[in-house]
Order: C-alpha cells, then sequence, then structure tokens
C-alpha cells in the first residue's frame, strides 16, 4: 500500500516527485498537443518526454527512501564529509584518453577509416585504464566495509 | 539619473518600433493588434522600472542605516496570488486578440477573384495566373512584378523548387514560408493601390538577399488591361 | 590518494584532474575562448552591416560568420558556462566534497571541448566552416545545397558536445539528489541549484532530439539516406520539429541558471531572504515544462502547425517568468541595498530582460510574428534574452564568485566601467534593430539595399557593438590585474547564504573542513546570527 501510495506520488520523496509532476504535466500537455494537432512527430516527442520523466519519477519512487537513506547513512552528522574525502578519486588521463579518442574516431564519419585508427588507441587505452582503476577502487571499498 | 533611465527604455519600447501603415485589410488587423500589444507592453514596463527604481531610490543603502538588519520578510501569499494572477489575466486577453485575427488571416473565401501560384526558386520567384494563362518570372533586382485589383481577395499559393523561402511583403506585414514539398495557401485583400516591394525572408544560400520582387495593386480595370497584354505577350 | 603534485607539469594537473572546481574553471576558461571568438565574428558581422554594400566580406563569409556565431555563442559558450558555474557551485552549495562521478564529469569536459574543435575545425577545410546558420534547417543543409565539409564536421561535433550535454546533466541531478548534507533537504536548496535541477531535466529531455536531428542529416549527407529530402518522400518540417524541440528548451538552458545566480545574488545585497522561496521553485519548474511546449512558435510561418496552441503555450511562460521578476523586485523593496558590481549586473539584468521578455511576448503572437518572423525584431529579441539577460547574469556571477575561486576580488573601478559600458552598448546596439525589424529588414542578410532607410540605425548599432567589445575589455584588463594580485579574500567577502561561503576562498581540495548545521535555505546565515549572539532568526522551509 505505501509502495503504491509512493508510485503516485503522495507518498514519494521530493526528488521523485519533481519527476512525477513534470511527467504528468508532459502528458497533459501532450494529450492536449495531439487534439489540437494531429500532429505525429511532435506528439511523439511530447510522449516520450512523459515517458522519459514518468519512468525515472517511478524508479525513484518504488526505491522509497532507501537510496537517500544510504547516502546519508554514510555521513555522520558531526564529521560530515568522512565518507566523501575516501571516494574522491586520484588523477587520471582515463577521461581526457576517452574523451579525445572518441571524437577523433568520430570524424571517421566525414573523413573515413584513417581517424578511426587513430582514435581508437587512446580511447581503447583510457577505456581500459578506467575501468581497471574503478575495480581496484570497488575492491578497496569492499576491504574496507568488511574491516569495520 | 537613475530615474531617467527607466523612462528612456519605455520610450525606446513605444516609439522605437512602429511598423510601416499597412496595405492590406489583413494586414491592417495586425498592425491594430501589435499597438494593443504595444501599449500593454509599455504598462508593464513601466510597472516594472517603476518598482525596480523606487526599490534602488528608496532602500539604497545609507551610512545611517549601517547595523540596522532589514526586516526579514519571507514572502506574502496575496501579493504572490496577485502577480500570478494579473499577468494570467493579461495573458489571457492578448490570447484573444490574437485568435481574432488569426481568424481573419487563416481564412479563406469561398471564391477568390484572382488566385496566383507562387514557386520559389534559388534565386528567384515564378508566379503564375493559372486561370488567366500568365507567367510571371524573374530573378535578381528588381525581381519580377505581379499585379493584383484592390479590394479583392487575391489567393496564392506557395511552393519551393529546391531549398526553403519566405514570401514576405513588409507593408502587408505578411510573411508565409515556401517549402520544398508543400503548398501554402493563404489570401491578402489590399486596400491601398500602390507598389510594394517583397522579399525573401527564410535563409537560402548566398543569394538571399538578392531576391526581391514586387507586387502593384491597381484597380479592377488596370488588372484586366495588365492581363490582356500579359497573356498576348506570352501568347 | 595520490597528491597531483608528484605529476609535475601543470599542463598534466589540469588533463587528469577530476576535481570539479579545477573541471568548472576549465570549462569556463574553454567557454569565454569560445566567447572572445565568437563575439569577433559578431564584431566582422557588425563592420560588415554598418553601411550598403559589401565592403569587409564577401557573401559566403557573412554566411559562415553568422552559422559560427550563433553556434558558437548558444552551444560553445552558452551550454558551457551554464557547465562551469554548476560544476564549481553544486557540489559547494549541496555540501558535497565532489560531484557524483568525477571521472564521467572529466569526460563531460574533454567531450565538449573535442567537439567544439571539430566545428571550428571547418575554418581548415576547403569550403570553410558551415554555412547553414545555426539553425541548420533542411534542405539547405542537404549535400547539393551545403557542400563544404564544414558543415559535416559542424554536425559530427556538435553531436559531440551533446552527449557531453547529456553525461554533464546527469551528474548534476545525481549530485543534487545524493550528495546533500545532513539536513539539506530538497526545500532548503539554494534557488542555484534548483535552476540547475530543472536546466538538467531540459537538457535530458531535449538533446536527443538534436542529436537525432543531427545523426539523419549526416545520414542524408554521407550514406545517401533522404529524411529529409522532400522529392525522395522525406519532410523538412520534420527537421524544423527535432531542432526546435531542443532550440527553445536550450534558449532556456541558456536563462534559468541565470535566474538562479540572480537569486543568490539579490538577496545577499539586499540583506534580505529570497521573496517567496516555495513560488520560485515552482516557477522554475512550470518555465521548465512550459519551454518543452513552445517550440513550433519558431514555425508559425511554416502553415504546417497549430498556431493557437503555441501561442498559448509560449504566452503562458510569462506568467511564472514575471513570478520570479516581482519575487526579485520584492526581495529588493525594504532591503538594505548595496551595488557592487555584482549587484549592479543584477539590476541591470532586471531591466533590460524584462524588454526581452516582453518583445518575446509580442513575437508568440502567432499573427504579430507572421510579420516579425526572421526580421532584426528577431535578432533584437534573441539578443536581448541572452545579452542583455544571460550575459548580465553570467557577469553577475563571476564578480559574486570570483573571490570564492580565485581569493582575489575583481577590481570595483573596472567592474563599474564593465558594467556600464555593457548596459549602454547593449541599448546602443539592440534597442535599433527593433526598429529595423519592424521596418521589415530580414536577419541573415549580408547586404541592404541603401535606398530602404536602413542604414543610419545598422550604423548606429555597430557604434554600439564597439561599446560591447570595449567592455569585454575592461572586464579581460580586470581579471589580469586582479589574477596578478595574492589572494587575500575570507571564506565569506559578501556576507553570503549558502554553503560555499562557509569554506575557505578558495576552497581545499576536499571543499569542507566542517559544515555548519542546515536549518535553513540560508545556512550560512544563520551561522553568522548565532555567532553574533542574534539567535536564530530568518529561517525558511519545513523543519
Ligand atoms: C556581444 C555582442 C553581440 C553582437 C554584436 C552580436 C551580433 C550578431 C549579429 C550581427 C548576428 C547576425 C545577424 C544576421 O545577419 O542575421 C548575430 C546572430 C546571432 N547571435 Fe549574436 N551578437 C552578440 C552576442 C551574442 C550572444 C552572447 C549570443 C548567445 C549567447 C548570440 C547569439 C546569436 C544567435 C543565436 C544568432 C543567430 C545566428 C543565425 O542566424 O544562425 N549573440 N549576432
Ligand atoms: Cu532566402
Ligand atoms: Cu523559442
Amino acid at each position: 500500500m505505501r509502495r503504491l501510495l509512493a508510485l503516485v506520488g503522495v507518498t514519494s520523496p521530493t526528488e521523485a516527485r519533481f519527476f512525477q509532476v513534470v511527467a504528468v504535466l508532459a502528458a497533459g500537455g501532450a494529450i492536449v498537443y495531439w487534439f489540437v494537432s494531429y500532429e505525429t512527430a511532435g506528439t511523439a516527442l511530447l510522449g516520450g518526454f512523459t515517458l522519459a520523466s514518468g519512468l525515472i519519477g517511478l524508479l525513484l519512487a518504488d526505491a522509497g527512501t532507501d537510496w537517500r537513506a544510504s547516502a546519508a547513512s554514510t555521513r555522520d552528522p558531526d564529521r560530515p564529509l568522512l565518507d566523501e574525502r575516501g571516494r574522491l578519486p586520484s588523477p587520471t588521463l582515463a577521461p581526457f584518453a576517452v574523451g579525445v579518442g572518441a571524437s577523433i574516431a568520430a570524424t571517421s564519419l566525414v573523413f573515413g577509416p584513417a581517424p578511426l585508427l587513430v582514435g581508437a588507441l587512446p580511447l581503447a587505452w583510457g577505456a581500459l585504464d578506467w575501468l581497471h582503476r574503478s575495480r581496484a577502487e570497488m575492491a578497496a571499498l569492499d576491504d574496507g566495509e568488511e574491516g569495520q | 539619473m537613475r530615474r531617467a533611465v527607466p523612462a528612456t527604455f519605455a520610450l525606446a519600447l513605444v516609439a522605437g518600433a512602429c511598423v510601416a501603415p499597412a496595405a492590406t485589410a489583413e494586414g491592417r488587423q495586425i498592425e491594430a493588434l501589435y499597438t494593443a500589444f504595444l501599449v500593454i507592453a509599455a504598462l508593464v514596463a513601466l510597472v516594472v522600472f517603476g518598482l525596480a527604481t523606487f526599490a534602488i531610490v528608496r532602500y539604497r543603502f545609507v551610512p545611517r542605516a549601517a547595523g540596522i538588519e532589514p526586516r526579514q520578510v519571507h514572502g506574502n501569499n496575496l501579493v504572490e496570488v496577485i502577480w500570478t494572477a494579473v499577468p494570467l489575466l493579461i495573458v489571457g486577453g492578448l490570447f484573444a486578440g490574437s485568435l481574432a485575427v488569426l481568424a481573419r488571416t487563416e481564412a479563406r473565401s469561398a471564391e477568390p477573384v484572382v488566385e496566383i501560384q507562387v514557386e520559389a526558386f534559388r534565386w528567384g520567384w515564378t508566379f503564375s495566373y493559372p486561370d488567366e494563362g500568365v507567367q510571371v518570372s524573374g530573378f535578381g533586382n528588381p525581381g519580377p512584378e505581379i499585379v493584383v485589383p484592390i479590394d479583392r481577395p487575391v489567393r496564392l499559393s506557395l511552393t519551393s523548387a529546391d531549398v526553403a523561402h519566405s514570401w514576405f511583403v513588409p507593408r502587408f506585414l505578411f510573411k508565409r514560408d515556401a517549402i520544398p514539398g508543400r503548398t501554402n495557401t493563404f489570401e491578402i485583400t489590399v486596400e491601398e493601390p500602390g507598389t510594394y516591394r517583397g522579399q525573401c525572408a527564410e535563409f537560402c544560400g548566398i543569394g538571399h538577399s538578392q531576391m526581391p520582387f514586387g507586387v502593384r495593386a491597381v484597380s479592377e480595370d488596370e488588372y484586366r488591361a495588365w492581363l490582356e497584354q500579359a497573356s498576348g505577350d506570352q501568347g | 590518494m595520490s597528491a597531483s603534485a608528484g605529476l609535475g607539469a601543470p599542463l598534466l594537473v589540469w588533463l587528469t584532474t577530476t576535481d570539479h572546481k579545477r573541471i568548472g574553471i576549465l570549462y569556463g576558461v574553454a567557454a569565454f575562448g569560445f566567447f572572445l571568438l565568437g563575439g569577433l565574428l559578431a564584431l566582422v558581422m557588425r563592420l560588415e552591416l554598418s553601411a550598403p554594400g559589401l565592403q569587409v566580406v564577401d557573401v559566403q563569409t557573412y554566411d559562415q560568420s553568422f552559422t559560427m556565431h550563433g553556434t558558437i555563442m548558444m552551444l560553445l559558450f552558452g551550454t558551457p558556462m551554464v557547465a562551469a558555474f554548476a560544476n564549481y557551485f553544486v557540489p559547494l552549495q549541496v555540501g558535497a566534497a565532489d560531484m557524483v562521478f568525477p571521472r564521467l564529469n572529466a569526460l563531460s569536459f574533454w567531450l565538449f571541448l573535442s567537439g567544439g574543435l571539430i566545428v571550428l575545425s571547418g575554418y581548415l577545410v576547403q569550403g570553410g566552416p558551415a554555412d547553414v546558420g545555426w539553425t541548420g534547417y533542411a534542405p539547405l543543409s542537404e549535400l547539393p545545397y551545403s557542400t563544404t565539409t564544414g558543415t559535416d564536421l559542424w554536425i559530427v561535433g556538435l553531436a559531440l558536445t551533446g552527449v557531453a550535454s547529456i553525461l554533464g546533466a546527469i551528474n548534476f541531478v545525481a549530485t543534487i539528489y545524493t550528495r546533500r548534507a545532513p539536513g539539506l533537504s530538497m526545500f532548503r536548496l539554494p534557488m542555484f541549484c534548483w535552476t540547475i535541477l530543472v536546466t538538467s531535466l531540459l537538457i535530458l529531455f531535449a538533446f536527443p532530439a538534436v542529436t537525432t536531428a543531427l545523426a539523419l542529416l549526416l545520414l542524408d549527407r554521407r550514406f545517401g539516406a533522404t529524411f529529409f529530402v522532400a522529392a525522395e518522400g522525406g519532410d523538412p518540417i520534420l527537421w524544423q520539429h527535432l531542432f526546435w524541440f531542443f532550440g527553445h528548451p536550450e534558449v532556456y538552458i541558456l536563462a534559468l541558471p541565470f535566474f538562479g545566480i540572480l537569486s543568490e545574488v539579490i538577496p545577499v545585497f539586499s540583506r534580505k531572504p529570497l521573496f517567496g522561496y516555495r513560488l520560485m521553485v515552482l516557477a522554475t519548474i512550470l518555465i521548465g515544462v512550459l519551454s518543452m511546449g513552445v517550440w513550433a512558435h519558431h514555425m508559425f510561418t511554416t502553415g504546417a502547425i497549430s498556431l493557437p496552441f503555441f501561442t498559448l503555450s509560449s504566452f503562458l511562460i510569462a506568467v511564472p517568468t514575471g513570478i520570479k521578476i516581482f519575487n526579485w523586485l520584492a526581495t529588493m523593496i525594504g532591503g538594505r541595498l548595496t551595488f557592487p558590481t555584482p549587484m549592479l549586473f543584477a539590476t541591470g539584468f532586471i531591466y533590460l530582460f524584462t524588454i526581452g521578455g516582453i518583445t518575446g511576448v509580442i513575437v508568440a503572437s502567432a499573427p504579430l510574428d507572421f510579420h516579425f518572423q526572421d526580421t532584426y525584431f528577431v535578432v533584437a529579441h534573441l539578443h536581448n534574452v541572452l545579452v542583455g539577460g544571460s550575459l548580465m547574469g553570467i557577469f553577475a556571477g563571476l564578480y559574486f564568485w570570483f573571490p570564492k575561486i580565485t581569493g582575489r576580488a575583481l577590481g570595483e573601478r573596472l567592474g563599474k566601467a564593465h558594467f556600464w559600458l555593457w548596459t549602454v552598448g547593449f541599448i546602443v546596439t539592440f534597442l535599433p534593430q527593433y526598429q529595423l525589424g519592424a521596418e521589415g529588414m530580414p536577419r541573415r542578410y549580408a547586404d541592404y539595399p541603401a535606398e530602404l532607410g536602413w542604414t543610419t540605425l545598422n550604423g548606429v548599432s555597430t557604434i554600439g557593438s564597439g561599446l560591447l567589445g570595449l567592455g569585454v575589455l575592461a572586464f579581460l584588463v580586470n581579471v589580469a590585474l586582479t589574477l596578478r594580485r595574492p589572494p587575500d579574500q575570507p571564506a565569506d567577502p559578501w556576507g553570503g547564504n549558502a554553503l560555499e561561503w562557509w569554506t575557505s576562498s578558495p576552497p581545499p581540495a576536499h571543499n569542507f573542513e566542517s559544515l555548519p548545521p542546515i536549518r535553513s535555505n540560508r545556512p550560512v546565515y544563520d551561522a553568522r546570527r548565532a555567532a553574533e549572539g542574534g539567535g536564530r532568526s530568518g529561517t525558511a522551509g519545513p523543519p
């Protein structure tokens, strides 16, 4: 029952209700738009807007306030930044490599396959490095929790 | 000085954007609507600028107020309702006025006296009078000129041979796009005889600013005479 | 955690950073660089238009100039400038150490920067950059009509910056939702964060439309598809729907965050809380949602859309926008107003943006737009909103937060000179264009005939643009001089309200050593009062 109330927005947290309200307004707009214009492209776009915001709203509402609690519980009111400092990632070249690599690769759409070969290298290296680092951090986090 | 600034703004707004007098029946309605909008705009601007200037002048920090904290007001439901409701009423009125003028510009008479087909191309115009077998086409300056009778509904059907263009006659306060694969139909009723300059208003490439055309509005008799001669030339 | 100091070269520090503050600075500097370029193009165009005839550039160059100017200003300057402010201040205002996804955040920036450079690289290829207007209307943007490779680069580059914006938006929403400090409920969130939340929503749901449109256009141009080719069964109107479904919200992406900045600046220099906080939140959400339903007011003259629907929906946006303006005025009234440069820009915003809002209602009326569409009236209106609005907001924010970012306050004398040059320059440049538009001068004209009487006002407008240029120069000199001084600013130089004023200027890498108790939407104000022994006052919002 509580879950149902949350899904329709009655007891959902503000974060969820924000998307729920947006979805309801968007749905209203889409319906009115269809009946005054019978125009498909715009109706589809407004429909997509409704569905996407509605879906996010429902998922957040369904999750209740657990996700909020879990975010907050790690934050000791006396030392609110305790967990935060631990999770700051160390400097890394990976995002730069992925971003620039992907962009160079994308110009293949204009210049043919050559840029793809150039861009793939940093892209692949960056992606691997990124994956590697986040794995290591996850593992460290798990260890930390077990240790507590 | 501070007070002069808002006053200048308001004046610039009212005086600063006057349209040329409309030459068509439809354009006159648009012109009247625009005037109404401008009056309301000036009133709204005066209220906002007035309040802002009042705040600046009256509540400016003066040394003798140092250390005194102003009353910490967080809101006031009544005034917040007022400045939600009053703007709603205003735009409601503006909407009603717009609908009324739209009813005129979008109206199609049962039997228009003149029908003209317009095809825009890069960078010029072809106008044809299918019933009369007359065609006027041209590009560059001064461009083709069509002739229409005054006080009669003239129906134009607009399309494009290549990219989007827009048929715009400033003195008619009216434009409509010429889009490939579509035909846009509208009507004008010229009330004042004269020659009116038209131009392209949708960016269409490097010749965009170089495709003017003319619309000459004449009496019914002169119009007949022109048709006669034009069809003779082409026959 | 390894310290960045070991990495040596400062360049590497910036290339490898995942610190939201550094990324914010990167965004800001890159965006401002693009702004200077876009401004230069604007001056070239204004010079060309100062008199009839072609004096400075040829028609093709003019067309490419307004295309690149519009593209740069909207997508390589405006949008990333929002990202700059949001990156720096959202984590600070919610009391977090960083964004939720710091590496993703860095990726957003690098994607944006490389995408932007790809757009600009059109200047290096034969045929030059895109020449299709920032709106890229099909079929003019199809291959037979726009033959330069620059247009393809424009498509690819913009698609990349779009992806960057979407990733950034996800990050902002997630940060606001999950990293708020204990006690900071949604209804105690600073207004700036609320506007970033709604802006992110717009980015999430509007950018996919233009990305789709760009992809389809590239398929048409490069791979023989015919989505927008009427003769082959495609639909040119579809481009306009997809583009403007993004394009109008984009305008609000460039407005809402600066509404947010005003809502931060005005209370501080009025020494009062923001008037009607909850109504402001509601107005922000309404503006956001409504702005998704007005796109075809750019298509009134196509004959392909519902005129009453889009007239009404566009009019309705004026109501929440008006609420904001009146709430700011009510914040000022009864306050104790001081006018350092940030407050000057905020006040100037109220005056100038109001004119832009009013002329927006004029062009939102379909029958009036039949006359004004694609004339200089629209050019004046859009610059009124963007130059008289967004840029005033950007400068208000820069002067307001510069001490926080750098530990140094920008000079007041140059700041005031900047403000007056900018305000007068705006009026002289753009108000005459309303008249030009009313007389029927179309936009995107490289040239106009002498006999139509448009020469004088165009000359005036060009002079005004010189004043705007001088204003920017004053700002740059101010920044250069200020950065040469040693940092001397305290944590809270203005007497601020939100959490960013709690920590040192500039903040340490992890942002906060401690946080004050948060019992209202003005935690720093409350703490200051408590320290003064004034007890708790001026709290707002539910417990
Ligand atoms: C700072 C002074 C500025 C000046 C003097 C200026 C001047 C101009 C000029 C001359 C045009 C071309 C008009 C035409 O031929 O149709 C133009 C177009 C445009 N400007 Fe600006 N501009 C300025 C700032 C900005 C800013 C800050 C923005 C946005 C944030 C902006 C956005 C645009 C857009 C979107 C267009 C339309 C481009 C197109 O037609 O494709 N401008 N501007
Ligand atoms: Cu054209
Ligand atoms: Cu719009």
